[in-house]
């Protein structure tokens, strides 16, 4: 910041650094509260999601839906295969789908990021519905690649485990997340946040 | 410069971030697994058996998997393993009873309890091995299952057996898989282990202590159809239900690149969005 001293001259004038911090926030607010929203989601959800209540209604069900969904897909490609409880059966290979072999922690960082922008409500809800579903799918896919490689190749089903498909999720969770910035966010009408 | 190099709103800001979070976790786990790397099963034949040794401390302190010729003794087996630790690892071990390897000393602590475990492959339908692995650390529960074969029930009668000795009622194939594994139940449970059965589930837990009493021994158990057609009939698996391995769909770290992620493209639209606004109204 300059000021005028007595002579007239310009003088450099040297803020605090809390003067500084205060301006930042106040430039970046609306980021801030971005932040803000998404740690505030995230840490909550993932508290909630070890209660009790969450664990019997929500993380069994889902990872039975996951069983299910995979037993199903693998008899789309002609292999038998059944559920139960949360463990798959198939001639090729078994797996127990165990807490967080589910896609519940992924979706939630992904809803994290979806509420946790500045943009309406509706952009948010169908991004939301849309985003958690497409990654119920991309899971449903990878156990099912996973139960596949457990029968016929261990080395490589560590591999694709460890490696492959956590990149995978990374990825297509965020290309998922630009997906919807263009086509549902960018694309509104009108945009009071702007 | 630097603050213009790094500077928000560079269009190459979400490239980095996807670089990035694409190369650190596989630099992150590629040295994880030079640090603490652990043979991996060799695939069985019936003609192997597969040998796996792990010392249970807390940690990881010794972990061995080797495969021996069936007609190996399993003197000559404990004998191989305990010169292993002594002479090739420097562990004090010493054999105890028929099963059980102890080893003292090592680290300044003892009684580390060595649990040696046989494998071999499963056949379905013909035999099925029962596993005494221990591997990974405290996952101890193995799952049997049946279920129906695809070609369809056929004629003919199945036994089931455990070490040679037939141990069921006749079963007949026409009966259903709930049966099948109701008589798996009361199989394994007559040959002494403590057993519980959930619908077509039957599961073995090896910290039971009369399960834990069999560890090192292997008690195979043969299933098969005589008569009627082509062996076919219900079909048996074992699922080892932490053998297999929790499948997580991210670890933590991965949890924290895909925030760290979706945090720079929030940010890089953000920001975007307000240099648009910004020239918009200027």
């Amino acid at each position: 910041m300059m000021q005028h001293d007595n002579m007239g001259k310009e003088r450099r004038v040297r803020r605090s650094p809390l003067n500084r911090i205060g301006n930042w926030l106040a430039r970046n607010r609306d980021l801030v509260k971005a932040y803000v929203i998404f740690v505030v989601f995230t840490v909550v959800a993932f508290v909630a999601l070890q209660t009790v209540w969450c664990t019997d209604h929500i993380l069994q069900p889902l990872n039975s839906a996951t069983a299910g969904g995979s037993a199903w897909l693998m008899g789309l490609f002609g292999t038998e295969a059944d559920y139960f409880g949360s463990q798959i059966l198939s001639e090729t290979g078994s797996v127990n789908i165990a807490e967080g072999c589910n896609s519940a922690y992924a979706t939630i960082i992904f809803l994290a990021g979806i509420f946790a922008f500045p943009t309406g409500w509706r952009q948010k809800l169908l991004g939301a519905i849309l985003g958690t579903v497409a990654l119920f799918v991309i899971n449903l896919a990878r156990v099912v690649t996973l139960v596949y490689l457990s029968g016929s190749n261990k080395g490589l089903f560590d591999e694709a485990h460890l490696y492959i498909w956590q990149f995978a999720i990374i990825l297509i969770g965020g290309l998922l997340w630009l997906l919807w910035y263009d086509k549902i966010v960018s694309r509104r009408p009108t945009s009071k946040n702007l | 410069m630097l603050r213009k190099f790094v500077g928000f709103g560079r269009v190459w800001w979400p490239i980095v971030s996807l670089v990035g979070a694409l190369m650190l976790p596989s630099t992150a786990a590629y040295c994880m697994e030079a640090l603490f790397t652990i043979p991996g099963m060799a695939p069985g034949t019936q003609n192997f058996i597969d040998i796996r040794m792990y010392a249970d401390h807390g940690n990881i302190d010794y972990y061995k998997s080797v495969s021996i010729t069936s007609p190996t003794t399993h003197d000559e087996v404990m004998n191989t393993f305990i010169n292993d630790l002594t002479i090739d690892h420097g562990f004090t071990a010493s054999r105890r009873g028929e099963n059980l390897i102890v080893v003292t000393g090592v680290l300044g602590s003892t009684g580390y309890q060595l649990t040696v475990s046989h494998e071999h492959e499963i056949a379905m339908g013909v035999g099925i091995a029962m596993q005494k692995a221990d591997y990974p650390s405290g996952c101890r529960i193995f799952e049997f299952y049946t279920t129906a074969w695809t070609g369809g029930w056929t004629d003919g009668t199945q036994y089931l057996s455990i070490n040679g000795t037939t141990v069921s009622a006749l079963l007949q194939t026409s009966e259903s898989i709930l049966l099948d594994a109701e008589l798996l139940a009361s199989a394994l449970s007559n040959a002494g282990f403590q057993v519980s059965r959930d619908g077509i589930l039957v599961h073995i837990d090896w910290d039971d202590p009369v399960n834990a009493e069999k560890i090192g021994q292997q008690a195979d158990v043969n299933f098969w159809t005589t008569g009627g057609g082509d062996n076919r009939g219900a079909r048996m698996g074992m699922v080892g239900t932490c053998g297999s391995g929790p499948i997580p769909t991210l670890s933590e770290w991965a949890m924290i690149l895909f925030s760290v992620l979706l945090l720079g493209l929030m940010t890089y639209y953000v920001i975007k969005r307000r240099r648009m606004a910004h020239s918009v109204a200027v």
